[in-house]
């Protein structure tokens, strides 16, 4: 399936440096090249982002960690 | 008095520990979708315990059917190879008294067709969950 948010992604990426300093360890909501905010859990981040655009438009919620999170699977392709 | 769910099967060896799970929108996402006047979409499925599966995942054509809207992305490494698959938030529900309101889930393209739901140690860890191999069954009590 396509990836919907690789934009959003990849500005992630490209600022998590700059978002570590202040905002480790929260959600921040990202829609298009811009931070919507950031929140102390990952369910007040969704409840706010749903508020803002709606039921079926996407935008991007990623925890401020350290290191990038990378999850493994065996029974995936 | 601990909450349980079991199961038990001949071919619990080939087939692995499978439970039907009901998968829906997350409950904030319910909420946001009947504020829309959206229908609320929900699908039964066939759900594998799968230690070995760090975060829950759901098949891509359950993510299709549900309609989920994305939430984010994650890099995934399997034995094969290493992508970025979308992020989709639900709710599990085991039965009418075991469900999880919010689970950030993965979308992916599952090996076993007949599986819809890998349950991963996201969803073990609040948990015990028992395989018992000679008597052919498991449990997990929350």
């Amino acid at each position: 399936m396509a990836i919907a948010l690789q934009q959003e992604y990849d500005f992630f990426l490209a600022h998590i440096d700059e978002f570590m300093k202040t905002h480790l360890n929260e959600f921040v909501i990202i829609k298009g090249q811009q931070v919507v905010g950031f929140f102390s859990s990952y369910e007040k981040a969704l409840r706010e982002g749903l508020s803002r655009f709606g039921a079926t438009t996407p935008f991007f919620i990623e925890e401020v960690k350290k290191e990038e999170v990378v999850h493994y699977f065996h029974g995936i392709k | 008095m601990p909450a349980l769910i079991s199961g038990q099967s001949p071919f619990l060896q080939e087939n692995g520990p499978i439970y039907p799970v009901l998968i829906t929108p997350s409950f904030p996402a319910i909420e946001a979708l009947r504020l829309e006047k959206r229908d609320v979409p929900h699908i039964k499925v066939q759900a594998l315990f799968d230690t070995g599966a760090q975060t829950t995942a759901i098949s891509d054509k359950v993510a299709s059917f549900l309609k989920l809207t994305p939430r984010g992305t994650a890099r995934v490494h399997t034995s094969q190879s290493s992508k970025v698959v979308n992020k989709y938030d639900i709710a599990l529900d085991f039965d009418s008294n075991i469900y999880l309101n919010t689970l950030l889930v993965f979308g992916a393209d599952l090996q076993d067709h007949s599986i819809d739901c890998l349950i991963g140690r996201d969803v073990l860890q609040f948990g015990i969950f028992t395989y018992d191999g000679p008597a052919k069954s498991f449990k997990l009590s929350f």
